[in-house]
């Protein structure tokens, strides 16, 4: 591998043979329909698609604040992002919310997280590469990878994990689409059949079986969905008393 | 030999031809139907599963085979939404079937058609089936291979549909069905999956579609603690 890195030629010729076995990637990646399995697959290809990354984490966005790694190569890796986390400083969430790409050649050195760097060395890392999980729409996180050696990553490696990242992203963002669907299809039957008991048991209209169940979940901050699945499940939702038989 | 081009061309100027103000589903299972040369088309989500719901049938032969298939619980589309793999299937053809109560009641019903079903596929999911239907003796337009590109292509189309993963109203035909289980469930304090037996066995019984059973509860026109009392009445 690291004659490659020699001629601009040999370069484009590593990326187009990178990107066919990325094409690979994208492929097996795709495969699978739900994203923890996706995600464990990008994190073990990816320390083999980047040389010199010895664990590679993601770190997902959940909500606007929030940030998990919900798949690693090792717990290290874990140990690591839940330090960032917790000290809210580290390059996982940079390369989030303020710049694409980050690249730490020596832990020890670098200054630009005072407070989280000397324990992430302390772990054994020494070299970082963290590049950002984006679509148009928004950035849905981060490729994270670590090494042991100093100065493990090159030029090279990080157009490498650009063009992994793109693909990887693309992989998740379908994944996440089909559960988004399959989630919209339960949330609508189990509506509806909720409806429908509030309809038979109350004798009312479906707009107000609906109604009926929406203001219980503003009313006691739970979600639609939920509320629905509890009627059905026991049966019944704690009284709401005569409202329910007006109209 | 597979042209994934040239049939996505075809889509595309097919969906340019229907009625925008359509749902994007109806668009293109029309699309489908069209490119594909069928007499008529369908495309059914969560095939199998509780929560299955038809976006689109482009006539009521389409709809009356969509509802038989998921009222008997089987089929062509129940196949390959399970396997994954396209499946076709003659109904003008005797010979035993793996769904006879399908084939002769689908006959009795529409005559001697030919069905292909697609499985439509992200990754390794299946999350729906595009259904064609056309006259015996005839045949698809395309190779198989290309009408499965389209059909994965349909649910690459639908995900990026905004409306798609949203609640919406324009499947009010189906919770129409939800809301008859919920009443059946209340009225006989039953299970859902036993209510929606029920109303399934019903259906068939009266030789009417699941549809009609479901907006006849959801009307109050028909009750199931009832049921000795209207049992053969018709509750269209």
């Amino acid at each position: 591998m690291a004659d490659h890195r020699t001629t601009p030629e040999s370069q484009g010729d590593a990326r187009t043979a990178m990107g066919r076995s990325f094409a690979q990637v994208l492929g097996e990646l795709a495969e699978d329909p739900e994203e923890q399995p996706a995600l464990e697959r990008i994190v073990h290809q990816a320390v083999e698609a980047v040389p010199g990354c010895d664990y590679c984490g993601v770190s997902l966005r959940r909500g606007r604040d929030k940030v998990e790694t919900p798949a690693s190569t090792d717990p290290l890796v874990d140990e690591a992002d839940s330090l960032q986390y917790d000290l809210q400083e580290g390059p996982c969430l940079d390369a989030i919310y303020v710049d694409d790409t980050y690249v730490v050649d020596d832990l020890r050195t670098d200054d630009r997280w005072p407070r989280w760097a000397p324990r992430a060395a302390a772990l054994g890392m020494r070299s970082i590469l963290s590049v950002r999980l984006a679509t148009t729409s928004g950035t849905l996180g981060g490729l994270n990878l670590y090494a042991r050696e100093t100065h493990a990553y090159t030029r090279h490696d990080v157009d490498v994990a650009h063009l992994y990242a793109l693909h990887a992203t693309s992989a998740l963002v379908m994944t996440q689409k089909v559960a988004g669907l399959q989630t919209a299809l339960g949330t609508r039957h189990v509506i509806g059949i909720a409806q429908g008991i509030l309809m038979q048991r109350y004798g009312v209209s479906k707009e107000r079986a609906f109604e009926v169940l929406r203001r219980y979940s503003q009313h006691h901050n739970l979600k639609l969905r939920d509320v629905a699945q509890e009627l059905v499940d026991r049966g019944s939702i704690p009284a709401h008393g005569p409202a329910i038989g007006d109209g | 030999m597979t042209n994934k081009a040239t049939v996505l061309v075809q889509l595309a100027r097919a969906m340019s031809h229907a009625d925008t103000q359509r749902s994007m589903a109806w668009r293109l299972c029309l699309a489908c139907t069209r490119v594909l040369g069928a007499d008529s088309g369908a495309i059914t989500l969560a095939y199998t599963r509780p929560e299955r719901v038809t976006l689109c049938a482009t006539d009521d032969t389409a709809a009356r085979l969509e509802d038989l298939q998921d009222v008997l619980g089987e089929g062509p589309g129940a196949d390959a939404f399970e396997s994954g793999r396209a499946v076709r299937c003659s109904l003008g053809d005797h010979a035993a079937h793996r769904w006879s109560m399908f084939a002769d009641s689908a006959r009795q019903a529409v005559g001697p058609l030919e069905i292909h079903a697609f499985p439509m596929r992200q990754g390794r999911s299946v999350i729906g089936v595009l259904t064609l239907y056309h006259a015996s003796g005839h045949r698809l337009r395309r190779e198989p291979a290309e009408a499965q590109f389209l059909a994965d292509a349909v649910v690459a189309a639908l995900l990026h549909e905004p409306g798609t993963t949203k609640t919406p109203s324009p499947w009010s035909a189906r919770a129409s069905i939800d809301q008859a289980t919920g009443m059946v469930v209340a009225q006989l304090a039953i299970s859902p999956q036993d209510a929606l037996v029920l109303l399934k066995a019903h259906a068939y019984a009266d030789d009417t579609s699941l549809d009609l059973v479901a907006e006849a509860v959801v009307d109050r026109r028909f009750d199931f603690r009832h049921y000795d009392d209207s049992f053969g009445s018709d509750p269209s």
